[in-house]
């Protein structure tokens, strides 16, 4: 051998790349390979409320506002009202702070005598009217019915631009505080509430989208929130969103939720004013909203049991209407007691559902007005994104804080959600470029490391490569792409790797859901087990045998013996059409773990928990779909 | 006689014995308390122990409060007193409130006044302080230890114990033996299922991606940029690893960190004088405690 060789340069290049660390989410510090796509999935919450919501504060949320919201994310012990400390076991990487756009601000500064407030009309009116009952105004309790109804239901909005201006800013500015590119995302954004206008019985459907920022003060600071006293349907707020990329040069996207609760609203083939979907109407949903938040504390979305009959893990956290809010689980109906009108409405609800009816919709109009990735985020009404089973934080402060015996009668609630986000870096840009172009999935919490990539060459050694996504970036497109034009006689190939949390429980199965619309205009839908723990067989029609389980009640504990760290798998399609309109999206479910009521029943030392609380689930990720268009 | 009845201050005498008969007939037996004394009754603990956990059972409270120890008792009664004493001063400031939260609000603001609007910057510390404050909390600072490595795997779910271990055994001879590169090395093994690289990484990503164990191992090796040790076991499998570098723990000198320390330092001192004036505050007031219902347990009261 001639010259002697030292590692060492190539050493530093390669532990230098971005594929290198994996300490809690933090890049190294320089790329100097560059890197033409994601190699790293950063996780975050694009829902949380803060004492700035008015139903947060009516709630019991006092005393934690934007700034305790990302103190806590990236990873810092907060105080709750009951004095208890909290903290998330790994920060986040990214977080959104979305309070409700309508009357932002307005209840926690009438409590604080806000000078500013008090010079407006408005907010002098509903001060005193607030001061005669705040010691007992609560969301259950409210001494002053049409106090709570007016400001909820938007009507009594405080609307002076000086008032409003003074909130906004506040939290333009905390999340500027916050944000530290390369460290932690402070996304800014908002939530735009609509209902219907109340009838009789009160809330009964949802139009609720988040509004994410990609830009920062300079841009933000032009605009206010746009709320539902502004525009009540779904087209006013997209026209607000593209004024405010012409005022500005920046961008915006919108993240709906909360379908499961629409009363057949959310994915309706008409639009809020009645009249049916057309062309324009598509193009613009499809370009303001990417993505869906397919799973937060409100229940799952992403199918219903009534939907897909044949799913066994279809019935998951399900949330049938507001009305679970309310009542027991335990109390909902079997099926055979809903009304062929409620069972209709379900199809314009749960997402799969929904992108089935996007590919109707486009051979109908020319573009699909369905055409979303799936994000899971939280919704938590605490300031706190925690997610966990084992580390719970509660939907509202009061009943649901941590370490209240009392919340199991809100056992309907879930502890989800979280979004995955394959981006270069950890940055406002990187971040939003990822979810405009729907490169992200959801979780029910767990840390799921989740691959998804379609294309027509792929080999079933690919599923072993430990370059996996360099082969998966140039063999196809990833999870939010497009596939069209198949070759002849070739069907579609998919590269999916699915890693567990490396806190959390292993992996049952990956399976592979498909959509697609036949010649004779039917909607069908499929699932494919496509990856299994154990060693089980997947052999044609016969269900595979279930993964078993490990969860011990009383310890409100589970253990790893059973599933597996990784399933990776290169799966065809065996079923393609060519001429037939499909998506495709993997979902990942884990084994058997404790659900959040198990861990309160064992730490509060809770007896006589009912029968028909759950206590055990199978967490899981669903992916962004990819699409094929003949 | 008569002229005594007719005299005006005796009629006034009267009216006013008049009124405050009708107030007490009205206002029943509402004891006017000493402001200063803090009465501590199984009543008191009941409504403070109730909003503390949202538990609104008072039979569950009751059941609570006579199963605890007498040190466990103490300290509820103390933490109530301390409440019930700042919750008072904090009522001479703004008005009396039922709700809870408020309570809590209203003893909050308080606190913030005690803390006397300073902030973490301001105040006067000196060096000596700084110093002392330093020597006293130095392990606080202590920086974790940091390891850069590169790893090769041998997954047990692949191969099983026994080969997965002669594999990993064998491998390490070959890395040692043959001029490999070591970016080269990862795909003589299985895919890992985290990272290969691990770039300056702390000791908790290695616990939770590897084992506690195999921390331990990789703590006993010595940085080498061409040398591989192991095996070492995993919770997944065997590992020969490459330590290419290791930042030992160490204790920064006050020097590096002064700025921390004197932040640090200051709060303390600030913490230590926001609570001499919550003493302050509690100690002005008398505890009396009702014994016969907060002993309805029968405790050895010592």
């Amino acid at each position: 051998m001639s010259s002697s060789f030292s590692p060492f340069p190539l050493t530093a290049i390669f532990l230098f790349t971005a594929f290198g660390s994996y300490a809690n989410g933090q890049t190294p510090a320089s790329n100097a390979v560059d890197r033409a796509f994601p190699d790293q999935v950063y996780w975050g919450d694009t829902h949380v409320h803060t004492n700035l919501s008015i139903d947060a504060f009516l709630t019991g949320n006092r005393l934690l506002g934007a700034e305790e919201a990302y103190r806590f994310a990236r990873g810092e012990t907060i105080t709750l009202h009951n004095g208890a400390a909290a903290k998330l076991r790994r920060p986040l990487d990214f977080l959104v702070v979305a309070d409700h756009a309508f009357a932002m601000g307005v209840l926690l500064k009438l409590d604080l005598s806000d000078p500013l407030l008090l010079q407006t009309e408005t907010g002098k009116a509903l001060h005193a009217r607030y001061q005669a009952i705040k010691e007992t105004l609560s969301w259950s309790n409210p001494t002053d019915p049409d106090l709570v109804w007016d400001i909820w239901f938007g009507e009594q909005d405080v609307r002076e631009p000086v008032f409003r201006r003074s909130i906004w800013d506040s939290v333009i500015d905390s999340a500027e505080e916050f944000n530290d590119p390369g460290k932690f995302t402070a996304l800014i954004g908002y939530e735009w509430t609509s209902e219907r206008p109340p009838e009789s019985d009160g809330l009964k459907s949802n139009y609720h989208r988040v509004l994410i920022f990609k830009d920062g003060k300079d841009k933000v600071g032009q605009v206010l929130p746009f709320t539902r006293n502004d525009g009540k349907s779904p087209q006013e707020l997209w026209q607000y969103m593209s004024d405010y990329q012409e005022k500005t040069g920046g961008d915006v996207l919108a993240i709906p939720h909360g379908g499961n609760v629409s009363d057949g609203k959310m994915f309706a083939l008409t639009d809020y004013f009645g009249n049916p979907l057309s062309r324009s109407y598509a193009e613009t949903r499809s370009a303001f909203e990417p993505l869906f938040e397919v799973t937060q504390v409100k229940g799952d979305g992403e199918t219903h049991p009534l939907l897909s009959a044949t799913d066994e893990f279809a019935d998951y956290e399900t949330w049938n209407s507001w009305e679970n809010d309310i009542e027991r689980r335990g109390l909902d109906k079997p099926q055979d007691a809903w009304s062929d009108e409620e069972k209709s409405k379900k199809v314009y609800e749960y997402a799969r559902s929904a992108l089935k009816l996007g590919l109707q919709q486009e051979s109908k109009l020319g573009v699909n007005p369905f055409k979303f990735g799936m994000i899971g985020s939280s919704d938590a009404h605490t300031s706190l994104s925690m997610v966990d089973e084992n580390n719970y934080g509660g939907r509202n402060t009061i009943p649901d804080e941590r370490y209240n015996p009392e919340r199991i009668d809100r056992s309907f609630n879930s502890a989800a959600g979280y979004a995955g986000v394959w981006a270069e870096q950890n940055t406002r840009e990187a971040l939003f470029a990822a979810m405009k172009r729907k490169e992200a999935y959801a979780t029910t919490g767990p840390r799921i490391t989740l691959r998804f990539f379609g294309g027509w060459d792929y080999q079933r050694d690919d599923a072993f490569r430990p370059d996996l996504a360099t082969i998966g970036y140039n063999g196809g497109v990833p999870m939010g792409g497009d596939l069209t034009n198949a070759p002849a006689g070739k069907s579609p190939v998919f590269l999916i790797r699915a890693v567990k949390d490396p806190d959390g429980a292993n992996l049952d199965r990956v399976q592979v859901v498909k959509g697609w619309h036949s010649g004779d205009g039917k909607l069908h839908e499929k699932v494919y087990d496509v990856a299994v723990s154990d060693g089980r067989d997947i052999l044609a029609d016969v269900k595979v045998a279930s993964v078993g389980s490990t969860v011990d009640l009383e310890e409100a504990s589970y253990t790893n013996q059973i599933g597996d760290p990784e399933l990776a798998v290169v799966w065809e399609d065996p079923d393609f059409s060519a001429q037939e309109r499909a998506f495709y999206y993997v979902r990942v479910i884990e084994i058997p773990t404790p659900r959040w009521t198990a861990y309160d029943a064992k730490f509060q030392n809770l007896k006589n928990v009912p029968e028909e609380v759950p206590m055990v689930i199978q967490e899981r990720a669903y992916s962004s779909p990819i699409w094929y268009t003949p | 006689m008569k002229r005594i009845i007719k005299e005006p201050l005796l009629q006034f005498l009267l009216l006013g014995a008049c009124v405050f008969a009708v107030d007490g007939f009205l206002n029943g037996d509402e004891v006017i308390a000493d402001p200063h004394t803090i009465v501590v009754g199984r009543d008191k603990l009941y409504a403070y122990l109730q909003h503390r956990s949202n538990v609104f059972d008072t039979d569950q409270i009751d059941r609570y409060l006579s199963e605890i120890t007498q040190d466990q008792l103490n300290v509820i009664v103390s933490e109530y007193v301390q409440e019930e004493a700042l919750y008072r001063e904090a009522k001479y400031l703004q008005l009396d409130q039922a709700d809870y939260v408020t309570r809590l609000r209203l003893i909050q603001q308080l606190e913030f006044i005690a803390r006397g609007f300073m902030d973490a910057t301001s105040g006067d510390i000196s060096d000596e302080a700084i110093t002392s404050y330093y020597n006293e909390h130095n392990e606080t600072y202590r920086v974790a230890p940091r390891v850069t490595f590169t790893h090769v795997f041998f997954s047990l779910d692949n191969r099983g114990k026994e080969e997965a271990r002669r594999a990993a055994v064998s491998t390490l001879e070959r890395l040692n033996g043959e001029r490999i590169r070591f970016d080269q090395a990862p795909s003589l093994g299985d895919r890992f299922y985290f990272s290969v690289n691990y770039a300056k990484v702390e000791p908790d990503v290695i616990v939770s991606h590897f084992g506690e164990a195999m921390w331990q191992q990789i703590n006993t090796l010595s940085p080498s940029n061409s040398r591989w040790y192991g095996p070492f076991d995993s919770l997944y499998g065997y590992h020969v690893v490459m330590l290419t570098h290791k930042e030992e723990s160490y204790l920064p000198p006050l020097t590096e960190i002064h700025a921390r320390v004197e932040l640090d330092a200051r709060r303390e001192l600030q913490e230590r004088q926001y609570n001499q004036t919550i003493r302050d505050i509690v100690s002005a007031y008398k505890v009396k405690l009702d014994l016969d219902t907060l002993d309805k347990g029968g405790r050895d009261t010592d």
